[in-house]
C-alpha cells in the first residue's frame, strides 16, 4: 500500500444548517485511499458514517455546508471545483452505491436505459450506441444477471433487491471508476445475498483494481472485506488502523466497546458488553473527547482537552490514555468493561423444563387460496402462497428456541400463527396441553406475547408511555392489586421513571424497543414471540437489548421464539436452532450441536455466511449458496433446497426429504446429510 | 392488461346502467306530476292527460323502465317533449361545442399548469414560487362563475379584446377560437392554480428520493435528472387528476355557457331543467356521465402505460 493515494481528504469539516442550529457532522477528517484497496468505515448511527461517504463525492444534501479541508482526487481538490467538473469526476472516476438497492433505481425507467444514461454522461458526443450494448451486456453478465442483453429492458420492480444491487455494480462497473463508495451496501440484504454481493466487490477490485470505501456499522462484513478502517465517533476519525491489528488489538477504547458488544457463539455464556449512554448531539458536543462520558477508561483530562491523533502502526488513535510506547502495558484489556464484570451467566444454569409449553402439529398456512365457488373458478391457474408448509415444533417451558431462514422463509408467519393473530390454514396448536380452539382467545392473549419487530410503530403515537404499558391491564380488566407500577415495569427493562411522560416519537431505538418488551411482560405471559428484536439498533443498543431479554428470561423463567435472520444471536441466546426454508424446517437441534455439525447443507452455508468478528473465526471457509429462494407460491418439487445445493441429485429433485435424527434431539431434512457430513470430515 | 381493460369495461356499464336507472326513475321521484310540471297550472285535464299519454306516463312504471333501457340499447334517447326533436339530435348539435369548450379549457390548464409548476419546483422559494403560492389560493377558492364574470367584464366589455357572447360557428375558426378563449380560461384558472402546488410537491419529493441522488453519484447530468428522471416520476400522480379534470370541466361548462351565452350541453340541461323537459335531462346527464367514466378509464390506463409498477401489481390482481 505504498502507492501515491488516489484520494487524499485533509482536515474536512462538514456542518448541518437545521433551524438555525449548527450540527458539527464532520470534524478534522483525514482519509486516504490508494488504488487497489478496500478501506473500511464504522461507527453508530449519527457519528457521521453515510456523510463522509457522501462528501467523498461532494453530494451532501442542501443544507451541509463544507467549512474546511481538501479532497484531492487524482490531482484536483473536488472542494474547489466547478458543478460541471464535478459531474465528470461522479461515476467515472469515483462511484457510488447506496444502502437501499430498493431505492436507488429509477423505477420507471427501463434498467438498460438508465445504464446508457450512465454511459452518454460520461462519453463524448457520438459514441456508438452499438458499443455501449455490448459493455452493458458485459458488466451486467459479470455481476451474474443472467439473460443480460434481454434484461436490459427490463424494469427495476422486475428484479429482487440484491440483484437491483447487482445492477448498481453494473452500472458502476461500466463506467469503470477507479473508487467505488459503498454506502451500506448489503445492510438491507440477507445473508445469502450479503454475502454474493461481497464476493463481488472483491472480485471487482481483483479484476479491474478499483479502490472500494465500505461504509457499514456490521463490523463482521468489515472484518472480512476491508484491508483498512477508520472507526467514526461524534463525527471524528477516533482511529485508523489494519483490519486485521484494529480487530485483534483495537486501541480505542470506543472501538473496543463496539467489538465486544456483538454476540456471537463464543461470547454464549458471558454478558455483553455495552456502551452507557449515547452518541452526543452534534449541535452540543462536550468540550474534551467526545466518548469521555461513555468511556470506562476516562480520566479528568478526557472531558476538558480533545486528544489529537496519536500515530500508531497502522495509522492514529484519537485517545489521551494510548501510549505507543507501552503499547503492552496500558492495553485495555487489562481493564474490563464494566459490563462484564456481572454475574457470569450459563445457558445451562437452567435447563428448559421437559414439559412441553407451545407444539404445533402439521401447520399449514397459504395466502392467497381461493375461497368459495367464484374464487376458485377465476383462480384455476393460480396457486396459493405456501408461507408455511408442514412444521411441527414443539417448545417446552423456559426454552428459548432461535429461528433462522431468509427473508422470505415464512419465519415471521409462523411466529404470528402460534400467537393465533393469524388463523392457521391447517394443523394444530397445542398451548399448555391443551387445544388451541379450546383456549378462549382472551385468555390465551393473556399468556402469549410479541415483542415486534419495529417497536415504533408498534406503540401508538399518541400515548404517553405510562398509558401504554398499562394498557394490557386495561384490555384484560386487571384488578388494581395485581398490576405492577409504570415505575415498576420501567425498572424492570432498565428505564428511568420520568419516561413515563414521553410519547414513542421522544425515545430512542432502544428505549423504545424497551417499552416493547416492558408491555409485553406486564402480563407476565408464559411464551414470548421476539421478531428480530435488535434489527435496526446500533450495536450497543443491541447487546444492552440481549442482555435485558437474557436476564429477563433466567429470572422469570420465560419462553421465547427468536424469530431473526442474525445467526450471531442465535448463537448467543438460544438453546435450540430451527433453520427455515420455504415454510418447513430443514434442520433443528441444539444450538451447539447445530453449530458444530450443521447437517442440512443450507444451514452449514448459512452459519459459515454469518460474519464473525472474532480472529479465529474471521477467515474460515464460506460456502456461498448461490441464487436467490424461490417464491413460496411454487416452490421447487421435491426437496425444496435442491435448486441451490450443491449436493442436489436426482432423488431430491422427485423425493421430498422428511425430518430424520442426526443426533440427540437434533433432526435434519436432507436425504444425504451422512454422505455430505463423512465428506466433510 | 387485456384482462383489466375488461374488469374495467364491466365496470363502466354497472355504472352507466346504475346511472340510467335514476335517471329513468328520477321522473317519480321528483315531487309533483310531470305533466301539469311541463303545460303549467292552467292546463286542463284533457290537455294533461294526452301529454301523460305522450310522455309514456299512462304506462306501469317497469314498462317505461323497459322503454327507456330498450330505446336506450337502440341510441334513440326518446323525444324532447317540446320541441319534438328527438333527444339525440339535440345532444348531437350541443356537444361539439362543449366539447370544444371542455377541450380547450384542459389543453390551456395543462400549458400552462404543468410548466409553472417545474419553473416553481425549479426554485423553490423563489418570488415565482411565492407569487404562485399566494395566486393558486384565489384561483383554486373562485369559482367558475366569479372567474368568467371577471373576465368577462374585463377583457370583453372593458378592454373589447375578445367577443363576449355566443359559440360562433366552426366555418369561421378564427372567430370560433377567439370565442372560447375567454370561457376556456375561466376554466383552466383553477387548474393554474393547482396544478403548479401538485406538480411542485411531487417534484421536490422525487427529487429528494435515493435513485436521483444515485443518479447523480453516477455523474448524470442536471438536466437529464430533471427533465427526464424526476419529471417523470413527478406528473405521474397527475395523470390520475386526468378523470378529475373532464369532469370538473364538463360540470364547469354549465356555467360558462350561461354566462358567456354560449350553446352546448351546459345551456341545454338548464333549459330542460327550467322546462322539466325529462327526455332532454336524461340525455344530457347520461351524457355527461358516460364521458366521466371514460375520462376515468382513460386516466387509469394511462398510468399504467407510464408505471411500469402499477403494471405489474394488476398482473397480480388479475392472474395473467
Amino acid at each position: 500500500m505504498s502507492d501515491k493515494p488516489l484520494l487524499d481528504i485533509k482536515g474536512l469539516d462538514v456542518s448541518y444548517h437545521l433551524d438555525g442550529d449548527v450540527y458539527a457532522a464532520l470534524r478534522d477528517i483525514g482519509l486516504t485511499v490508494t488504488p487497489g484497496e478496500i478501506v473500511g468505515v464504522v461507527g453508530e448511527s449519527g457519528c457521521g458514517k453515510s456523510t463522509l461517504s457522501a462528501s467523498l463525492l461532494r453530494l451532501l444534501p442542501g443544507n451541509a455546508e463544507i467549512d474546511r479541508g481538501e479532497a484531492w482526487l487524482k490531482g484536483r481538490d473536488m472542494l474547489r471545483l466547478g458543478e460541471e467538473e464535478l459531474r465528470r469526476l461522479r461515476g467515472r472516476d469515483i462511484a457510488m452505491i447506496f444502502q437501499d438497492p430498493m431505492q436507488s433505481l429509477n423505477p420507471t425507467f427501463r434498467i438498460g436505459s438508465q445504464m446508457a444514461e450512465a454511459w452518454r454522461s460520461h462519453q463524448a458526443r457520438g459514441a456508438k450506441f452499438a458499443d455501449f450494448h455490448g459493455e452493458a451486456v458485459k458488466a451486467l453478465t459479470s455481476v451474474g444477471i443472467p439473460d443480460a442483453a434481454e434484461r436490459m429492458a427490463s424494469y427495476p420492480h422486475e428484479f429482487s433487491g440484491g440483484m437491483r444491487q447487482r445492477i448498481s455494480i453494473a452500472t458502476a462497473l461500466l463506467l469503470q471508476p477507479s473508487i467505488l463508495v459503498a454506502d451500506e451496501p448489503t445492510s438491507a440484504l440477507d445473508v445469502t445475498l450479503e454475502a454474493q454481493i461481497l464476493e463481488l466487490l472483491k472480485q471487482l477490485r481483483e479484476d479491474h483494481g478499483t479502490a472500494i470505501v465500505y461504509v457499514s456499522h456490521d463490523l463482521g462484513t468489515v472484518a472480512e472485506l476491508c484491508d483498512r478502517v477508520i472507526v467514526m465517533y461524534a463525527g471524528r476519525v477516533v482511529e485508523e488502523n489494519d483490519a486485521a491489528a484494529l480487530f485483534d488489538n483495537p486501541s480505542h477504547p470506543y472501538t473496543r466497546a463496539l467489538i465486544d458488544c456483538i454476540p456471537s457463539r463464543t461470547r454464549r455464556g458471558a454478558a455483553l458488553a455495552t456502551i452507557p449512554g449515547r452518541v452526543p448531539s452534534l449541535s452540543a458536543l462536550p468540550p474534551g473527547c467526545k466518548f469521555a462520558e461513555r468511556c470506562t477508561m476516562a480520566r479528568g483530562i478526557c472531558s476538558e482537552e480533545e486528544p489529537g491523533l496519536v500515530p500508531q502502526a497502522g495509522g492514529g488513535v484519537r485517545c489521551h490514555m494510548f501510549d505507543p510506547a507501552k503499547a503492552e502495558a496500558w492495553r485495555i484489556g487489562d481493564q474490563a468493561p464494566e459490563s462484564v464484570a456481572a454475574p457470569p451467566f450459563k445457558v445451562s444454569v437452567k435447563e428448559p423444563e421437559r414439559e412441553a409449553l407451545i407444539e404445533v402439529r402439521d401447520l399449514r398456512k397459504h395466502f392467497g387460496e381461493a375461497t368459495g365457488f367464484v374464487g376458485r373458478l377465476l383462480s384455476v391457474a393460480r396457486p396459493p402462497v405456501r408461507a408455511i408448509d408442514g412444521i411441527n415444533l414443539t417448545i417446552r417451558r423456559g426454552e428459548v428456541v432461535g429461528l433462522v431462514g431468509e427473508s422470505g422463509s415464512g419465519k415471521t408467519t409462523l411466529g404470528e400463527v402460534m400467537l393465533r393473530l393469524q388463523a392457521a390454514t391447517s394443523g394444530g396448536i397445542t398451548f399448555a396441553g391443551k387445544d388451541l380452539r379450546q383456549i378462549p382467545e382472551r385468555d390465551f392473549r393473556r399468556r402469549v406475547q410479541m415483542i415486534f419487530q419495529d417497536p415504533q410503530a408498534s406503540l401508538s403515537p399518541r400515548q404517553r408511555v405510562a398509558a401504554l404499558l398499562t394498557e394490557p391491564y386495561r384490555i384484560h380488566g386487571i384488578a388494581a392489586e395485581e398490576q405492577q407500577s409504570v415505575d415498576a415495569l420501567l425498572a424492570m427493562v432498565g428505564l428511568s421513571a420520568d419516561l413515563a411522560a414521553k410519547f414513542p416519537h421522544q425515545l430512542s431505538g432502544g428505549q423504545a424497543r424497551r417499552v416493547g418488551i416492558a408491555r409485553a411482560l406486564a402480563l407476565k405471559p408464559d411464551f414470548i414471540v421476539a421478531d428480530e428484536p435488535t434489527a435496526g439498533l446500533d450495536v450497543s443498543a443491541a447487546s444492552a437489548i440481549l442482555n435485558l431479554m437474557r436476564d429477563l428470561q433466567q429470572e422469570l423463567g420465560l419462553t421465547f421464539l427468536i424469530i431473526t435472520h442474525n445467526i450471531n444471536l442465535i448463537a448467543y441466546m438460544a438453546h435450540r436452532i430451527a433453520v427455515m426454508y420455504l415454510g418447513q424446517i430443514v434442520e433443528i437441534g441444539p444450538t451447539e450441536a447445530v453449530f458444530d455439525r450443521p447437517a442440512h447443507p443450507y444451514s452449514a452455508s448459512l452459519l459459515s455466511l454469518t460474519s464473525q468478528i472474532d480472529a479465529p473465526e474471521r477467515k474460515r471457509g464460506r460456502l456461498l449458496v448461490p441464487g436467490e429462494i424461490p417464491s413460496p407460491r411454487n416452490p421447487p418439487a421435491g426437496c425444496r433446497f435442491h435448486t441451490r445445493c450443491v449436493h442436489a441429485s436426482e432423488r431430491c429433485r422427485s423425493e421430498a426429504p422428511t425430518l430424520e435424527t442426526a443426533g440427540h434431539g437434533h433432526e435434519v431434512a436432507c436425504h444425504f446429510w451422512r454422505h455430505i457430513d463423512q465428506e466433510k470430515s | 392488461m387485456a384482462g383489466y381493460l375488461l374488469k374495467r369495461l364491466g365496470g363502466a356499464v354497472v355504472v352507466l346502467f346504475l346511472t340510467a336507472l335514476l335517471l329513468a326513475a328520477a321522473v317519480h321521484l321528483v315531487p309533483g306530476d310531470p305533466a301539469r310540471a311541463v303545460l303549467g297550472a292552467h292546463a286542463t285535464p284533457e290537455l294533461i292527460a294526452q301529454i301523460r299519454i305522450k310522455m309514456g306516463l299512462d304506462k306501469p312504471v317497469a314498462m317505461q323502465l323497459w322503454d327507456f333501457f330498450s330505446g336506450l340499447l337502440r341510441g334513440d334517447l326518446g323525444t324532447d317533449f317540446v320541441g319534438g326533436v328527438p333527444v339525440t339530435t339535440l345532444i348531437g348539435e350541443a356537444l361539439a361545442d362543449t366539447l370544444a369548450l371542455a377541450l380547450a379549457s384542459m389543453i390551456l390548464a395543462v400549458a400552462g399548469g404543468i410548466p409553472l409548476g417545474i419553473a416553481v419546483a425549479r426554485r423553490p422559494g423563489g418570488v415565482l414560487d411565492r407569487l404562485t403560492h399566494a395566486l393558486s389560493m384565489v384561483f383554486v377558492s373562485a369559482p367558475v362563475y366569479v372567474t368568467s364574470l371577471i373576465l368577462l367584464l374585463i377583457f370583453a366589455v372593458k378592454l373589447r379584446y375578445l367577443p363576449a357572447m355566443g359559440a360562433g360557428q366552426f366555418s369561421d375558426p378564427i372567430n370560433y377560437i377567439s370565442r372560447l378563449i375567454l370561457p376556456a380560461t375561466a376554466l383552466a384558472l383553477f387548474w393554474w392554480g393547482y396544478l403548479p402546488r401538485i406538480l411542485r410537491a411531487t417534484m421536490l419529493d422525487v427529487l429528494g428520493t435515493q435513485y436521483i441522488r444515485s443518479a447523480r453519484a453516477f455523474g448524470f447530468r442536471e438536466n437529464v435528472i430533471f427533465y427526464r428522471y424526476a419529471l417523470r416520476n413527478a406528473v405521474l400522480p397527475i395523470v390520475a387528476l386526468f378523470g378529475l379534470m373532464v369532469g370538473y370541466s364538463l360540470t364547469g361548462t354549465v356555467f360558462a355557457e350561461t354566462i358567456f351565452g354560449r350553446s352546448g350541453l351546459g345551456t341545454l340541461a338548464l333549459s330542460a331543467i327550467d322546462q322539466r323537459n325529462w327526455p332532454v335531462i336524461r340525455g344530457v346527464v347520461f351524457t355527461y356521465a358516460l364521458f366521466f367514466i371514460c375520462a376515468n378509464i382513460l386516466a387509469d390506463l394511462s398510468y399504467r402505460v407510464l408505471d411500469p409498477r402499477v403494471r405489474l401489481s394488476e398482473e397480480f390482481e388479475t392472474g395473467v
